[in-house]
């Protein structure tokens, strides 16, 4: 009796968790609970918290739910590549548009012209509609205040990116690594347009000794800068006034020759949902969402009617590379990056 | 009646079982399709220009050369770690040895990163403890790269080097040491004559282990291992370079040290050890090796240990239930609330779901091969059997890098769904329980199921019927022990995940690796309490069958 009375439960355990899985896999695929318009799947290249804060407004807005996956952008550009003929995803949100450009080139983006895109200037969106930006943001040296004076009193901070190069930043800077950050590629390829590719190796071979890492993600080296685990970091300025304003001592230079990204958003050529992906699209390219990022990332949006947020710098007072061409980026970005790849 | 060998013979026998028959033919096919098609892919996707790449370039040199002298001194370490520890455990007189084997299993709770996590946390140049070695004694504590490394392998691997020893330990007779103590030894001699003779190849045994395990580790490196690059790591940048030949290369230069070490395990497994000889350990003699001194040092040395890995769990608890550690201390459930019991976020229910049925799979497929495999031999058996046991040699980066890579182009295309993850978890899983239940069903005779035969009953029936229940124990210890594994492991499975299938432990790390700590130690707690209650109502189910918390 007693035997037979556990295998029954033995059973019951099974039959539910069997019933249990599959409902779960149903409800993944979206067989079940389809009264949301099924789901729309982001790579996001924005950091996981801000993407969430826009899309959970987009979800409140229209009813569909989504799947996220942060990626750095070079991660990002290679899986939608690889992707191409089985695409996983529905929509790119963020990264410097260089990355969306290399995509567009590949055939993997689908064009579309929002209504919304109308406000903002051509040179910060695809005239063919494969992407649109949705911020600015700088490169810039973030240093942290307190472990500065600590080590260096009352020096003057660097103003440029040569002077990163004193042998005294001996493992005292970081700066991830441009193969797979959209970040650093930024960075470097602005060097090459501004000095030329030669220089530009010879410069960052010369800064590798001071450089404590090369992160693959573009925003670890200012968290890492922050929490003290060394003086400089270098990343977009937003990703540092967000960190300073959490209240670490970050101060922030755009130095010349900063290149500076336009973050873009596309969608992805034959994704699961490109119909929620063109909605997603007009939502982004309303105001509400660029606020949400603006306050919280501390970009600059492109939409003129936006406001810098507070404890924001409006990148026109900086003495960024204004001359910096995101196509050009786009076009040497394997070249240049096979080329870094060889340093050490 | 004799039994007839020969091919024609056992084929014969086949022909007239078709349930052996398909099992053994669903077997294989499964077998070709997640273990051969994709090795076969990995090996032919690198041209020439590849090759020259990599021996071309420092870079790769460096990496190589950084990998082996790193797992080397860590396996070291963790090796020396887990003796002692195993020692103090099994042969001194110390207090609290509940307590530290309680301890010793904990880290097998814990995501493999989450060692690198909270190392980061309480020692990373911003860690709790290197500021208040700074405010108090003005040491600046660096710890990344290499020592950073060493530390965190050794904590992270240090439990299967214990386990390995306490076996080794507890096989060895106390006769030995009562005839020895008769004869004169004592104290160190005693230790160094008899103990730590018997003890050696096991103690290589779990050396080589370890080693491999650090070989293939790539949370720990990507986390902790600054500018000290490592080849697992480098492949994770090739293929997110989108340099899958590159990554190939490397893939299979990772393999080599692994194969090296599994055939050097076999020999030494199959030759015997000398603990074994001695026979089984005699029951009511206690053996007395260690004086009231050697006591009081092993306990400190335990502590210490205890203290390091508790505190591991401690401030990733601290972490996940505050606002910002350090910065805002306030209790929040917000973090919890976030990323682990949110529809939008489902990591560590993929995870649970995932690791469930792809334990179960595992467990299942373990058991039918090794029925098939040592019930009913058919040519080709050996063939079969190497295929099943090989994905124990190979590190998970690389199981995971074939899979992506084979079935992200060619002719099957699986890439982006569950199944490609549940594959890979079963690849690495599998072949510990088909070890462990050939060995039980070596051991079991075979006349009960020759009898159900006779009675009518086919393959799966017997199987069902006869052999399931009599293998429960083994069976469900199996299914814990791999269920235990992929809730946790990260390198197998951290190219293969997508935005529907994102793991916790890849959550873990790619939280940990933007600096989001807070969160990281959120999924880390999630997932350690999923794996606590799914073991929970385990227990509940079989009771005393399976020792779980057993220590």
């Amino acid at each position: 009796m007693a035997r037979r009375k556990k295998n029954s439960t033995v059973m019951i355990v099974s039959v539910i968790a069997v019933v249990l899985i599959a409902g779960f896999f149903l409800y993944k695929s979206g067989w079940i609970g389809g009264k949301s318009q099924g789901k729309i799947t982001v790579y996001s290249i924005f950091q996981e918290e801000e993407a969430r804060k826009i899309l959970d407004q987009f979800k409140a807005e229209t009813g569909i739910d989504y799947d996220i996956l942060r990626l750095p952008s070079g991660e990002a550009v290679s899986r939608v590549q690889n992707e191409m003929n089985k695409p996983q995803a529905d929509f790119l949100m963020g990264g410097p548009a260089d990355s969306h450009e290399v995509l567009k080139k590949a055939g993997a983006l689908e064009a579309y012209i929002s209504p919304n895109a109308k406000d903002i200037p051509d040179n910060m969106k695809d005239k063919d509609g494969f992407w649109t930006g949705f911020y600015l943001n700088p490169v810039a040296i973030g240093i942290n205040e307190q472990r500065w004076k600590e080590k260096y009193g009352s020096d003057p901070y660097p103003q440029s990116f040569k002077d990163l190069l004193d042998p005294k930043f001996k493992g005292e800077i970081g700066m991830s690594d441009p193969a797979t950050s959209g970040t650093a590629y930024t960075a470097v390829a602005s060097l090459a347009q501004v000095w030329g590719k030669n220089e530009m190796l010879t410069y960052m071979k010369q800064l590798l000794p001071n450089l404590k890492e090369r992160p693959k993600s573009g925003i670890e080296p200012i968290q890492k800068a922050a929490k003290g685990e060394y003086t400089i970091g270098i990343t977009f300025l937003g990703d540092q006034l967000k960190i300073k304003n959490q209240g670490n001592p970050i101060v922030s230079i755009v130095p010349e020759a900063a290149g500076y990204e336009v973050g873009g958003l596309s969608i992805v050529k034959g994704g699961p949902n490109t119909e929620a992906a063109r909605k997603l699209m007009d939502f982004m390219l309303t105001e509400k969402p660029a606020l949400i990022y603006t306050q919280s990332a501390y970009a600059v949006s492109v939409k003129p009617s936006v406001p810098v947020p507070p404890g924001g710098i409006d990148i026109k007072t900086t003495k960024y590379n204004q001359s910096y061409s995101l196509w050009t980026a786009a076009e040497q970005r394997k070249e240049l990056q096979d080329a870094l790849k060889d340093l050490k | 009646m004799k039994e007839k060998n020969g091919i024609g013979e056992s084929v014969g026998r086949l022909m007239r079982d078709p349930s052996s028959l398909l099992l053994i033919l669903i077997s294989s096919a499964l077998l070709i399709l997640f273990v051969l098609y994709p090795l076969a892919y990995v090996v032919y996707i690198p041209d020439a220009e590849d090759w020259r790449t990599f021996f071309g370039k420092s870079r790769y040199a460096t990496a190589l050369m950084n990998t082996v002298v790193s797992s080397t001194l860590s396996a070291l370490l963790a090796t020396v770690v887990g003796f002692v520890y195993a020692y103090a455990v099994n042969y001194s007189n110390m207090a609290g040895k509940r307590f530290f084997r309680f301890v010793a299993f904990l880290p097998l709770l814990a995501p493999s990163v989450m060692s690198g996590l909270a190392f980061l946390l309480l020692f990373g140049r911003g860690g709790v403890v290197s500021q208040w070695l700074k405010s108090w004694l003005d040491v600046e504590l660096d710890l990344y790269g290499l020592p950073g490394l060493l530390i965190v392998q050794t904590i992270s691997y240090f439990p299967l080097a214990y386990m390995t020893m306490t076996g080794v330990l507890r096989s060895i007779s106390p006769n030995l040491e009562i005839a020895a103590q008769n004869l004169g030894a004592r104290g160190f001699r005693l230790f160094r004559t008899i103990t730590l003779k018997l003890s050696l190849p096991g103690i290589l045994n779990a050396f080589l282990l370890v080693a491999i395990n650090c070989f293939a580790d790539f949370g720990n490196p990507k986390l902790i291992g600054g500018n000290y690059s490592l080849l697992a790591v480098e492949i994770y940048g090739e293929i997110l370079n989108n340099e899958p030949g590159l990554a190939s290369v490397m893939g299979m230069i990772l393999v080599v040290p692994a194969l090296v070490v599994f055939w050097v395990q076999n020999k030494l497994l199959s030759k015997g050890s000398y603990s074994t000889i001695t026979g089984k350990p005699v029951s009511g003699l206690v053996r007395v090796t260690t004086s009231r001194k050697t006591d009081l040092a092993l306990l400190a040395f335990n502590s210490l240990v205890a203290l390091f890995i508790l505190a591991m769990f401690a401030i990733t608890v601290l972490f996940a239930f505050t606002r910002n550690f350090g910065r805002d201390n306030t209790f929040t459930l917000d973090h919890l609330m976030k990323v682990v019991f949110n529809p939008s976020s489902p990591a560590v229910l993929n995870s649970l779901v995932l690791s469930l049925i792809s334990s179960v799979l595992a467990v299942a497929f373990a058991l039918v091969l090794a029925y098939v495999i040592v019930r009913k031999p058919f040519p080709g058996h050996r063939a079969l059997d190497f295929t099943a046991v090989l994905p124990i040699a190979l590190p998970g980066t690389f199981v995971g890098l074939a899979l992506i890579i084979a079935f992200s182009s060619g002719p099957i295309m699986l890439q982006g769904s569950a199944l490609l993850i549940i594959a890979a978890m079963l690849l690495k899983q599998m072949p510990v329980g088909y070890r462990g239940l050939t060995a039980s069903f070596k051991q079991i005779d075979k006349s009960i199921e020759e009898a159900a035969t006779n009675l009518g009953a086919d393959s799966g029936k017997t199987l069902a019927t006869i052999v399931l229940p009599m293998l429960q124990k083994t069976v469900v210890a199996n299914f814990v022990y791999a269920f235990m594994k992929n809730m946790n492991t990260l390198s197998t499975i951290v190219f293969l995940i997508t935005p529907k299938w994102v793991v916790a432990a890849v959550s873990i790390f790619n939280y940990a690796e933007t600096g989001t700590y807070y969160w990281a130690a959120a999924v880390a707690v999630g997932l350690m309490l999923a794996t606590l209650s799914t073991l929970g109502v385990i227990k509940l189910i079989f009771r005393s069958k399976v020792k779980i918390f057993d220590f």
